[in-house]
């Protein structure tokens, strides 16, 4: 055979053809099958919605636990006299249920230095709308305070020492805050006065005995914390 | 998928069926095989198309390239030798379509069977060259030589099949 016939037999095998029935339908197969891929997408998104209906009542609870979530969350950043800040005191009270009982004085002390701090952010930011129920609310912190003021630790002392300096603060941006003060001196007052008392039944030393009459100027001049210090520091 | 582009491929469709068929045909074992792997080009060739339109400058050759590609992966999966006897032909393929009842059907059978034995290149531009009549240009620029190389391995490639037919007794004149 010559290579003019191969290439002449070769030529003849263009004859070589698929089944047209074959052509026809793979061509339809491939455009429907592209089709269904492009239908697919939006089904599974009508699926997704008809999820959401079938489930309305599931999807509605865990809509309204998560808007609670949030809420609450987002009244953390709440200031007195805001719409959402009685949520914060109800998580504050929350709190406080598992406070134990020795803790309790410290957990309060924190609540009034938590008002002062709101009461001064109110007071730098000329706030007026809600300088009033920050001033109540730290009235009303600090008297829960005085209520649970009892013994004197460095935690203490050192609440103690933050809230005087936060009232000072408060007071040269022009704030008098009244009757939270005055109930928290007469409980720190008091307390100063019964560990005088205390101190004053022991045997002290004579070093001991002039820092007493240190603790007893500083209780005279209403300065607390450092008499509180000063206790601590003759106790131990 | 905008109608445009069902159009272009139905086009597209229309022009290379064919050719993308015969070219697996001549490859393979069986018309069902090759209708499998000419249909799998095209639905490949679609996919592609869709994700980056810009990649394909030349939809015939790509198209070959697909093919080509398909069959390969075809033996390799299958761990089949690409040596195809008579006799395998005869077994697969018992039923030619009615488009080969046109041309002598020992023909396509004796074709079919000694280009199994010869290189995959050597199959390749016999089909390319002498079966679609493509120009050497475009050969040049399916195999990504020149024209010159092509010429000499479309040389080489007829030698060997002419060799394979004739140590097998030839075709019936």
């Amino acid at each position: 055979m010559t290579e003019k016939d191969l290439i002449k037999k070769l030529q003849g095998m263009k004859e070589v053809k698929p089944s047209k029935d074959w052509v026809v339908l793979t061509k339809q197969r491939i455009l429907e099958e592209q089709q269904e891929v492009k239908y697919s997408r939006f089904n599974e998104y009508i699926a997704v919605f008809k999820a959401v209906l079938y489930h309305k009542y599931a999807f509605a609870s865990l809509v309204a636990v998560a808007v609670v979530i949030g809420t609450f969350g987002f009244s953390l950043n709440s200031m007195p006299g805001d719409k959402l800040f009685t949520l914060k005191k109800i998580t504050e009270n929350s709190r406080a249920v598992f406070v134990s009982e020795e803790n309790q004085v410290r957990y309060d002390l924190n609540l009034v230095n938590k008002r002062l701090d709101d009461l001064t952010a109110i007071a730098e930011s000329n706030s007026v709308r809600n300088l009033a129920s920050a001033i109540e609310e730290t009235q009303s912190s600090a008297a829960k305070a005085a209520d649970s003021l009892r013994e004197v630790d460095e935690d203490i002392v050192a609440q103690v020492r933050e809230i005087e300096e936060k009232t000072d603060k408060i007071k040269a941006l022009g704030v008098e805050i009244g009757d939270s003060e005055k109930e928290l001196n007469t409980a720190l007052s008091k307390l100063v006065e019964n560990q005088i008392q205390s101190l004053e039944e022991k045997s002290l030393t004579e070093e001991q005995e002039d820092k007493l009459e240190e603790i007893k100027a500083d209780y005279e001049a209403e300065n607390y914390s450092s008499a509180l210090e000063k206790i601590l520091l003759l106790s131990q | 998928m905008s109608d445009n582009f069902r159009e272009n491929f139905s086009q597209l469709y229309d022009k290379y069926i064919d050719k993308i068929y015969r070219f697996v045909y001549f490859k393979v074992s069986s018309q069902e095989i090759a209708e499998d792997l000419t249909s799998e080009a095209f639905i490949r060739y679609w996919d592609s198309v869709k994700k980056d339109p810009s990649r394909i400058d030349n939809a015939q050759a790509f198209l070959y390239q697909i093919a080509r590609n398909l069959v390969t992966d075809h033996y390799r999966d299958k761990g089949r030798s690409q040596t195809v006897s008579t006799d395998d032909i005869y077994m697969a393929d018992p039923r030619p379509s009615i488009e080969e009842k046109a041309c002598d059907i020992s023909d396509v059978e004796m074709i079919k069977a000694n280009m199994a034995n010869i290189k995959d290149d050597y199959k390749d531009v016999i089909i390319w060259r002498y079966v679609e009549e493509l120009p050497m240009s475009e050969i040049a620029e399916l195999t990504g030589k020149s024209e010159g190389a092509v010429r000499v391995l479309i040389h080489r490639a007829l030698k060997s099949l002419r060799n394979e037919i004739e140590n097998k007794g030839g075709f019936e004149v």
